[in-house]
Protein backbone atom coordinates (compact mmCIF):
# COMPACT_ATOMS: atom_id res chain seq x y z
CA UNK A 1 0.00 0.00 0.00
CA UNK A 2 1.01 3.60 -0.56
CA UNK A 3 -0.09 4.66 2.44
CA UNK A 4 2.99 4.31 4.33
CA UNK A 5 5.73 5.76 1.71
CA UNK A 6 6.86 9.05 1.62
CA UNK A 7 6.30 11.82 -1.12
CA UNK A 8 9.53 11.62 -2.54
CA UNK A 9 9.72 7.72 -2.71
CA UNK A 10 8.77 6.09 -6.13
CA UNK A 11 5.83 4.20 -5.37
CA UNK A 12 4.92 3.03 -8.69
CA UNK A 13 6.91 2.52 -11.99
CA UNK A 14 5.12 1.62 -15.25
CA UNK A 15 7.47 0.44 -17.82
CA UNK A 16 6.20 0.55 -21.44
CA UNK A 17 7.19 -0.14 -25.25
CA UNK A 18 6.20 1.03 -28.70
CA UNK A 19 2.75 0.10 -28.97
CA UNK A 20 1.98 2.92 -25.55
CA UNK A 21 2.87 5.45 -27.84
CA UNK A 22 1.35 4.12 -30.60
CA UNK A 23 -2.13 3.22 -28.86
CA UNK A 24 -2.01 7.10 -27.13
CA UNK A 25 -1.35 9.09 -30.36
CA UNK A 26 -2.58 6.96 -32.95
CA UNK A 27 -5.47 5.23 -31.44
CA UNK A 28 -6.82 7.29 -28.72
CA UNK A 29 -7.12 4.24 -26.77
CA UNK A 30 -9.41 5.58 -23.81
CA UNK A 31 -7.73 3.55 -21.32
CA UNK A 32 -4.04 4.27 -22.39
CA UNK A 33 -4.81 8.17 -22.81
CA UNK A 34 -6.04 7.58 -18.93
CA UNK A 35 -2.80 6.24 -17.93
CA UNK A 36 -0.62 8.73 -19.50
CA UNK A 37 -2.73 11.36 -18.01
CA UNK A 38 -2.49 9.66 -14.56
CA UNK A 39 0.98 8.89 -14.57
CA UNK A 40 1.82 12.66 -15.78
CA UNK A 41 -0.58 13.93 -12.86
CA UNK A 42 0.24 12.32 -10.29
CA UNK A 43 3.87 11.88 -10.80
CA UNK A 44 3.76 7.48 -11.39
CA UNK A 45 7.03 7.43 -13.19
CA UNK A 46 6.17 5.89 -17.28
CA UNK A 47 9.93 4.07 -18.31
CA UNK A 48 10.45 3.61 -21.81
CA UNK A 49 13.18 1.86 -23.06
CA UNK A 50 14.91 4.44 -25.90
CA UNK A 51 14.82 1.78 -28.63
CA UNK A 52 10.98 1.48 -28.64
CA UNK A 53 10.84 5.49 -27.98
CA UNK A 54 12.63 5.81 -31.24
CA UNK A 55 10.74 3.43 -33.04
CA UNK A 56 7.44 4.92 -32.08
CA UNK A 57 9.09 8.39 -33.24
CA UNK A 58 9.70 6.92 -36.55
CA UNK A 59 6.52 5.16 -37.39
CA UNK A 60 4.38 8.51 -36.81
CA UNK A 61 6.61 10.69 -39.07
CA UNK A 62 6.30 8.23 -41.57
CA UNK A 63 3.09 8.17 -42.12
CA UNK A 64 3.37 12.09 -42.56
CA UNK A 65 6.82 11.51 -44.66
CA UNK A 66 4.88 9.11 -47.05
CA UNK A 67 2.30 11.59 -47.53
CA UNK A 68 4.98 14.51 -48.60
CA UNK A 69 6.41 12.10 -50.71
CA UNK A 70 2.93 11.54 -52.47
CA UNK A 71 2.86 15.03 -52.96
CA UNK A 72 5.84 14.90 -54.77
CA UNK A 73 5.10 11.78 -57.12
CA UNK A 74 1.95 14.42 -58.01
CA UNK A 75 3.65 17.13 -58.65
CA UNK A 76 5.80 14.56 -61.29
CA UNK A 77 2.62 13.40 -63.10
CA UNK A 78 1.29 17.52 -62.94
CA UNK A 79 4.78 18.42 -64.54
CA UNK A 80 3.50 15.73 -67.72
CA UNK A 81 -0.04 16.72 -67.93
CA UNK A 82 1.09 20.70 -67.89
CA UNK A 83 3.14 19.65 -71.42
CA UNK A 84 -0.46 20.47 -72.74
CA UNK A 85 -0.70 24.23 -73.48
CA UNK A 86 -4.38 24.09 -72.34
CA UNK A 87 -3.68 22.41 -69.14
CA UNK A 88 -1.15 25.05 -68.10
CA UNK A 89 -2.80 27.46 -65.64
CA UNK A 90 -5.25 24.43 -64.47
CA UNK A 91 -1.81 22.61 -63.14
CA UNK A 92 -0.64 25.70 -61.68
CA UNK A 93 -3.78 26.11 -59.64
CA UNK A 94 -3.51 22.83 -58.63
CA UNK A 95 0.03 23.33 -57.75
CA UNK A 96 -0.49 26.33 -55.44
CA UNK A 97 -2.93 24.07 -53.59
CA UNK A 98 -0.38 20.78 -53.39
CA UNK A 99 2.32 23.54 -51.77
CA UNK A 100 -0.52 25.02 -49.12
CA UNK A 101 -1.05 21.26 -48.37
CA UNK A 102 2.45 20.42 -47.96
CA UNK A 103 3.05 23.43 -45.99
CA UNK A 104 0.21 21.77 -43.15
CA UNK A 105 2.09 18.54 -43.40
CA UNK A 106 5.42 19.51 -42.75
CA UNK A 107 3.66 21.77 -40.07
CA UNK A 108 2.16 18.44 -38.63
CA UNK A 109 5.36 16.98 -38.54
CA UNK A 110 6.63 19.52 -36.65
CA UNK A 111 3.62 18.93 -34.27
CA UNK A 112 4.47 15.21 -34.05
CA UNK A 113 7.84 15.99 -33.30
CA UNK A 114 7.47 18.02 -30.06
CA UNK A 115 4.10 15.63 -29.15
CA UNK A 116 6.64 12.51 -28.88
CA UNK A 117 9.31 15.35 -27.09
CA UNK A 118 6.54 16.18 -24.56
CA UNK A 119 6.15 12.04 -24.15
CA UNK A 120 9.77 11.49 -23.38
CA UNK A 121 10.41 14.51 -21.25
CA UNK A 122 7.09 12.75 -18.78
CA UNK A 123 9.07 9.58 -19.02
CA UNK A 124 12.57 7.73 -17.67
CA UNK A 125 13.82 7.21 -20.87
CA UNK A 126 16.52 4.17 -20.32
CA UNK A 127 19.62 4.02 -23.13
CA UNK A 128 20.46 1.41 -25.06
CA UNK A 129 23.98 0.34 -24.54
CA UNK A 130 26.34 -1.93 -26.33
CA UNK A 131 26.46 -4.20 -23.42
CA UNK A 132 22.42 -4.43 -23.68
CA UNK A 133 22.84 -4.91 -27.52
CA UNK A 134 25.45 -7.77 -27.29
CA UNK A 135 23.06 -9.23 -25.35
CA UNK A 136 19.60 -8.83 -27.27
CA UNK A 137 22.09 -9.19 -30.34
CA UNK A 138 22.77 -13.25 -28.74
CA UNK A 139 19.08 -13.09 -27.63
CA UNK A 140 17.94 -12.84 -31.21
CA UNK A 141 20.43 -14.78 -32.53
CA UNK A 142 19.33 -17.88 -30.37
CA UNK A 143 15.90 -17.53 -31.26
CA UNK A 144 14.81 -16.82 -27.90
CA UNK A 145 11.70 -15.31 -26.99
CA UNK A 146 10.26 -12.58 -27.84
CA UNK A 147 12.54 -13.64 -30.94
CA UNK A 148 12.20 -10.26 -33.22
CA UNK A 149 15.59 -8.09 -33.05
CA UNK A 150 13.39 -5.16 -31.87
CA UNK A 151 11.51 -6.71 -29.06
CA UNK A 152 14.95 -8.73 -28.46
CA UNK A 153 16.23 -5.35 -27.38
CA UNK A 154 12.97 -3.89 -25.62
CA UNK A 155 13.37 -7.00 -23.25
CA UNK A 156 16.92 -6.91 -22.71
CA UNK A 157 16.62 -3.27 -21.76
CA UNK A 158 14.15 -3.35 -19.69
CA UNK A 159 15.67 -6.39 -18.16
CA UNK A 160 19.40 -4.61 -17.89
CA UNK A 161 17.04 -1.40 -15.88
CA UNK A 162 15.13 -3.79 -13.12
CA UNK A 163 18.59 -5.64 -11.94
CA UNK A 164 18.10 -3.63 -8.88
CA UNK A 165 14.10 -3.06 -7.29
CA UNK A 166 12.88 0.08 -8.20
CA UNK A 167 9.34 0.23 -7.00
CA UNK A 168 7.24 -1.48 -4.86
CA UNK A 169 4.95 -1.91 -7.41
CA UNK A 170 6.77 -2.34 -10.92
CA UNK A 171 4.54 -3.19 -14.09
CA UNK A 172 5.14 -3.48 -17.65
CA UNK A 173 2.48 -2.95 -20.06
CA UNK A 174 2.71 -4.52 -23.88
CA UNK A 175 -0.50 -5.11 -26.17
CA UNK A 176 2.39 -7.65 -28.20
CA UNK A 177 1.34 -10.30 -26.46
CA UNK A 178 1.81 -12.33 -29.81
CA UNK A 179 5.60 -11.76 -29.15
CA UNK A 180 6.19 -11.24 -25.32
CA UNK A 181 3.55 -13.98 -23.98
CA UNK A 182 5.83 -16.95 -23.15
CA UNK A 183 7.36 -18.30 -20.12
CA UNK A 184 10.52 -17.70 -20.05
CA UNK A 185 9.87 -13.56 -20.35
CA UNK A 186 6.90 -13.84 -17.47
CA UNK A 187 9.65 -15.57 -15.38
CA UNK A 188 12.36 -13.17 -15.93
CA UNK A 189 9.70 -10.65 -14.94
CA UNK A 190 8.81 -12.50 -11.77
CA UNK A 191 12.46 -12.78 -10.92
CA UNK A 192 12.69 -8.90 -11.05
CA UNK A 193 9.59 -8.64 -9.08
CA UNK A 194 7.50 -7.07 -11.95
CA UNK A 195 4.64 -7.89 -13.54
CA UNK A 196 3.86 -8.39 -17.02
CA UNK A 197 0.35 -7.49 -18.13
CA UNK A 198 -0.94 -7.57 -21.66
CA UNK A 199 -4.55 -5.55 -21.14
CA UNK A 200 -4.00 -1.62 -20.02
CA UNK A 201 -7.09 -2.07 -17.92
CA UNK A 202 -5.54 -4.55 -15.77
CA UNK A 203 -2.73 -1.66 -15.58
CA UNK A 204 -5.82 0.61 -14.03
CA UNK A 205 -7.11 -2.42 -11.38
CA UNK A 206 -3.49 -3.00 -10.13
CA UNK A 207 -3.24 0.83 -9.67
CA UNK A 208 -6.68 0.80 -7.85
CA UNK A 209 -5.39 -1.98 -5.62
CA UNK A 210 -2.29 -0.58 -4.94
CA UNK A 211 -3.96 2.74 -3.63
CA UNK A 212 -6.76 1.14 -2.12
CA UNK A 213 -9.81 1.85 -4.66
CA UNK A 214 -11.96 -1.07 -4.31
CA UNK B 1 9.66 22.40 17.04
CA UNK B 2 9.78 23.28 13.43
CA UNK B 3 10.98 19.78 12.25
CA UNK B 4 7.69 18.33 13.77
CA UNK B 5 5.94 20.92 11.53
CA UNK B 6 7.27 19.94 8.57
CA UNK B 7 6.82 16.68 8.69
CA UNK B 8 2.74 17.16 9.60
CA UNK B 9 2.76 19.50 6.31
CA UNK B 10 4.24 16.67 4.20
CA UNK B 11 2.01 14.34 5.71
CA UNK B 12 -1.04 16.36 4.73
CA UNK B 13 -0.01 16.61 1.18
CA UNK B 14 0.91 13.06 0.74
CA UNK B 15 -2.81 12.17 2.43
CA UNK B 16 -4.11 14.91 0.17
CA UNK B 17 -2.64 13.30 -2.83
CA UNK B 18 -3.85 9.51 -1.88
CA UNK B 19 -6.89 11.48 -1.64
CA UNK B 20 -6.94 12.87 -5.36
CA UNK B 21 -5.29 9.63 -6.97
CA UNK B 22 -7.83 7.58 -6.13
CA UNK B 23 -11.14 10.11 -6.64
CA UNK B 24 -9.03 10.04 -10.47
CA UNK B 25 -8.86 5.69 -10.16
CA UNK B 26 -12.81 5.96 -9.21
CA UNK B 27 -13.79 6.86 -11.76
CA UNK B 28 -13.64 4.75 -15.46
CA UNK B 29 -11.44 5.81 -18.43
CA UNK B 30 -14.60 6.94 -20.48
CA UNK B 31 -16.01 9.16 -17.73
CA UNK B 32 -12.49 11.34 -17.67
CA UNK B 33 -12.50 14.57 -19.88
CA UNK B 34 -9.20 15.04 -21.05
CA UNK B 35 -9.99 18.59 -23.21
CA UNK B 36 -8.72 20.59 -20.54
CA UNK B 37 -5.81 18.31 -19.96
CA UNK B 38 -2.95 20.53 -21.56
CA UNK B 39 -0.54 17.28 -21.20
CA UNK B 40 -2.75 15.23 -23.52
CA UNK B 41 -3.46 17.62 -25.63
CA UNK B 42 -0.39 18.52 -26.70
CA UNK B 43 -0.25 14.42 -27.42
CA UNK B 44 -2.79 14.02 -29.37
CA UNK B 45 -2.64 17.45 -31.11
CA UNK B 46 -1.01 16.44 -34.68
CA UNK B 47 -4.10 13.80 -35.30
CA UNK B 48 -6.61 14.69 -33.53
CA UNK B 49 -8.28 16.00 -36.56
CA UNK B 50 -8.20 12.46 -38.16
CA UNK B 51 -11.22 10.17 -37.32
CA UNK B 52 -10.14 7.45 -35.05
CA UNK B 53 -10.96 5.05 -37.51
CA UNK B 54 -8.58 5.89 -39.76
CA UNK B 55 -5.62 6.76 -37.40
CA UNK B 56 -6.67 3.26 -35.48
CA UNK B 57 -5.68 1.57 -39.15
CA UNK B 58 -2.59 3.11 -39.61
CA UNK B 59 -1.78 1.53 -36.03
CA UNK B 60 -2.96 -1.90 -37.32
CA UNK B 61 -1.01 -1.25 -40.56
CA UNK B 62 2.34 -0.55 -38.78
CA UNK B 63 1.00 -3.85 -36.23
CA UNK B 64 1.37 -5.82 -39.38
CA UNK B 65 4.36 -4.90 -40.39
CA UNK B 66 5.45 -5.28 -37.13
CA UNK B 67 4.45 -8.75 -37.40
CA UNK B 68 6.08 -9.39 -40.28
CA UNK B 69 10.02 -8.40 -39.44
CA UNK B 70 12.00 -10.37 -38.01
Amino acid sequence: MARGASAQQVEVMLLVETNFVIGTIWERRPSLVYLTSFCQRYGVTIVIPEIALAEARASLLARIDRQLNALQHLRQWLNDIARAAEMVSLVESAKQSLSKIEAELQRRKINAQEAIDTFAKACTVISLTPQIWTKAYVRWKANLPPFKELDCLVFETLMDFLKKPKAPLTMFLTMDAEDFDHPEIHEAFRQRKALMLFDPYDVIVEFRKFYGVA
Amino acid sequence: MPRKKLQVTDGKKHETRLKEIRQFLLKEPEEVDFSGDEFIQKLLSPFADFPVEVTRRWAEEWREEHRRSK
